[in-house]
């Protein structure tokens, strides 16, 4: 999350998001819940609609079977004359005024009078009852599906319901039930007893029970016609079969086959009739094989549910901007010690250590930082300040050690040097110390007027130890060099003066040696010296290897073998320090004696500036590795 | 190239400091601080074996002499054991140094008759 600037904006953020995801989570729940419940309640209530509306239709038609049946047993029994029937239909109309209209209607030749048809009807009136027979030939009654069907199957029936044109225009359905008169050949059916009910009642029924405002109540008969339906205009036109066609709703054929079976049961869909999702409780009615449909749009009872959850919402995002509020504060308390932190290590980073940090107003983890920034800060200062005396100290030393190698270069005499006798002699001497000061050394000093005195010397390890017994080691041997004049001699006295109080054990290897410019006789000894090399005025080199002593300082007396040749004009004698011979290349490999000779042999014709040429060849060997100890050069060529 | 010293007890009566590595101007301090913790302790008898030393420098040869000397202040004996050809010709060339020995004392009484015969002769230690 790099892409967060503030710490308040990443609380925010994580904090806010965490919570309105808790908050909305829990607030769908309570929806879903709530809708469930509401829809339980009102389908409870819907059943129990149901369910009344049953038991009344089968209270109201109940009584109407029982009038018929009563009627049709009386006029087995007692085969009653007109007058008598006109009684009894009278009778049954008024103690049942649910009855529309009723009629004995006799089988051919069947009737009282012995007539061929014969059918008394009463009806109901505003005024009273109405008297008609159907006995007409335009009416035709035993051609009348009422008339018929009973008969055909020798038990009561239900009709479907239709619409009386003759008798009261009005939607109604017949319950008829056939008689049986005794014949020597058993019963037999002798005509219809019937009941016509309006259907104007059911209605009232239908319309005082909805459950709700978009409530609605449909009564259907066997066949699934509606017998009642909020959309009029349907009743007795439309089956259950021939809605479902006509609109893609297969649920009311569903409902249609589950209560023709018998069944009851509860559905919700999406209503096309109604344009609206609806939810239904059906049961059959049990007679004339009716059936109820009560139902609801979800929607009405829904909509205060939704309602309550948009309040909730609005509560729950005034929460959250509340929590937001307080976040933001709470951040702001705790980053703002921070940023003066940040302040000050920025005050801290440009060296203005007197920036006064805020003593920490809390002891909690910001306090603590607090702290540890302010011991930071003094730690901080006090190391600079070490730092900075440490460096002064360095530079003194570093500046020191400048001119105490000034000094020492002073004490070496001029690297050039020509002695003039009968022969003359051509010095030349380069020193290059490892450190700023060295022990290496070399001296030269006339002895009388056609002898050259000179020595080349490696004082052990280097340094400042090293560069101040080269001091003693040059100032000896100058004094007493041109005293004694003799090589051995002169590197046993200086031994003697080394020797006492040397307990850091420092030694020096000399190399002493005295020319005659008279006859170029060279004189030499060596205290622990690398042996020299001469080359002739051929260019053949040779390594000079004389006997050699101890190196000077380590004891109180020693004896150095002397060694003689004669240096023939042209000839060169080329002393160095093992500096030279050790010289190692970046691989850590040594230049060595050998490989020093091979390298001295390489150079033809002799270079005139021999020791400089030396030395460059050796550093180019170096090829730029550190040098490990001080390298000295000294060339001594007769002419 | 770096140098690693062990020291062990030799019989009762001295030290061998085992001497691995290059003995130079970067290394001598600790073969100095380590003899002269056995000087402070009065070693009577300091063998340096340099079988595994592979090179010395003057500042090596500088602390083998101060070590010669600080010992036999009191008596004490430091002795080279076994260099390396390169090595053993430094020492040639140096004189000074006590020559270095090629066996090992394997008891007290060899080390007592080794160390009588060096305070019989006249010259001792130190000495070509």
């Amino acid at each position: 999350m790099a892409g967060f600037r503030h710490i308040s904006t990443r609380l925010i953020v994580w904090t806010l998001g965490g919570a309105a995801l808790a908050l909305f989570a829990l607030g769908w729940y309570q929806q879903w819940q709530t809708r469930r419940m509401v829809l339980a309640q009102v389908e409870a209530r819907a059943a129990t609609v149901t369910s009344g509306i049953k038991e009344e239709l089968q209270g109201v038609l109940r009584v109407v079977e029982t009038s018929v049946r009563l009627t049709a047993a009386r006029v087995e029994q007692g085969r009653p004359g007109a007058g008598e029937l006109d009684t009894m239909l009278h009778a049954m109309l008024a103690t049942n005024p649910r009855i529309y209209g009723s009629t004995v209607a006799f089988e051919p030749f069947a009737t009282p009078a012995g007539q061929e048809h014969f059918a008394p009807y009463v009806f109901q009136q505003a005024d009273g009852f109405g008297h008609a027979d159907l006995a007409t030939p335009d009416y035709a009654y035993w051609q009348q599906a009422w008339y018929r069907e009973p008969l055909a199957r020798g038990t009561a029936v239900w009709t479907e319901p239709y619409f009386d044109e003759g008798a009261g225009n009005v939607h109604m359905v017949t319950y008829a039930q056939p008689f049986f008169r005794p014949t020597s050949a058993g019963p037999r059916v002798a005509g219809v007893v019937t009941a016509d009910v309006a259907l104007g009642w059911l209605k009232r029924v239908a319309e005082s029970n909805r459950p709700g405002a978009t409530g609605f109540v449909i009564i259907f008969s066997a066949s699934g016609r509606l017998i009642t339906h909020p959309r009029t205009q349907l009743i007795q036109t439309e089956t259950l079969e021939s809605l479902a066609a006509k609109n893609q709703q297969p649920e009311l054929a569903f409902i249609g086959r589950e209560v023709a079976a018998g069944r009851s049961g509860s559905l919700s869909y999406d209503s096309k009739i109604f344009r609206s999702r609806i939810r239904v409780d059906f049961r059959p009615v049990n007679i004339g094989g009716w059936g109820v449909i009560v139902g609801f749009e979800e929607q009405e009872f829904l909509a205060p549910v939704g309602a309550a959850g948009r309040v909730a919402f609005g509560s729950a995002l005034a929460a959250l901007a509340l929590l937001g509020g307080i976040i933001v504060l709470v951040s702001r308390r705790i980053t703002r010690p921070l940023q003066e932190l940040a302040a000050t290590a920025d005050q801290i980073a440009v060296g203005n250590f007197g920036v006064v940090i805020a003593p920490p107003r809390t002891r909690d983890e910001i306090g603590h930082l607090s702290l540890a920034f302010g011991h930071m800060r003094d730690e901080l200062q006090r190391h600079i300040a070490e730092l900075t005396a440490a460096t002064a100290a360095r530079q003194k030393l570093e500046s020191e050690l400048a001119i105490a190698q000034l000094i020492q270069r002073t004490m070496l005499p001029p690297p050039r040097h020509t002695a003039h006798g009968v022969r003359t002699a051509h010095l030349a001497a380069r020193v290059v110390p490892a450190k700023a000061v060295g022990g290496d050394l070399y001296v030269y000093f006339p002895l009388g007027a056609d002898r050259l005195g000179f020595a080349v010397g490696d004082v052990s390890d280097k340094g400042v130890p090293a560069a101040l017994f080269m001091a003693r080691t040059l100032t000896l041997l100058r004094t007493i060099g041109r005293e004694v004049g003799e090589p051995g001699e002169i590197l046993a006295r200086v031994n003697a003066e080394l020797f006492p109080d040397n307990d850091e054990c420092m030694f020096v290897t000399l190399f002493c040696g005295v020319l005659n410019l008279s006859t170029g006789e060279l004189t030499c000894a060596s205290a622990g010296h690398e042996p020299p090399f001469v080359v002739s005025a051929t260019g053949d080199w040779e390594v000079w290897d004389i006997p050699s002593g101890a190196p000077l300082g380590l004891a109180a007396e020693i004896t150095v073998p002397v060694s003689r040749r004669v240096l023939a004009p042209g000839e060169q004698l080329l002393l160095y320090t093992d500096g030279v011979t050790d010289a190692a290349n970046p691989a850590g490999n040594l230049l060595t004696a050998d490989g020093l000779l091979q390298l001295l042999r390489a150079l033809d014709p002799i270079p005139p500036e021999l020791a400089d040429e030396l030395l460059q060849r050796v550093q180019a060997f170096a090829a730029g590795a550190d040098q490990t100890d001080d390298i000295t050069v000294f060339t001594l060529r007769l002419v | 190239m770096p140098l690693t010293l062990s020291t062990a007890p030799l019989k009762t009566l001295g030290h061998v400091i085992k001497l691995n590595g290059s003995l130079d101007s970067h290394t001598f301090a600790q073969l100095d601080t380590e003899l002269q913790r056995l000087d402070a302790e009065a070693s009577s008898l300091v063998v340096l074996d340099l079988a595994e030393l592979t090179y010395i420098s003057s500042a090596g040869i500088r602390v083998i002499q101060k070590g010669v000397r600080s010992l036999g202040k009191h008596g004490g004996i430091l002795k080279l054991f076994n260099p390396q050809p390169s090595v053993a010709k430094v020492f040639e060339v140096i004189k000074v140094l006590p020559m270095p020995i090629n066996q090992m004392f394997t008891s007290d009484a060899e080390l007592d008759a080794y160390l009588a015969g060096i305070q019989r002769k006249p010259d001792g230690p130190g000495t070509p």
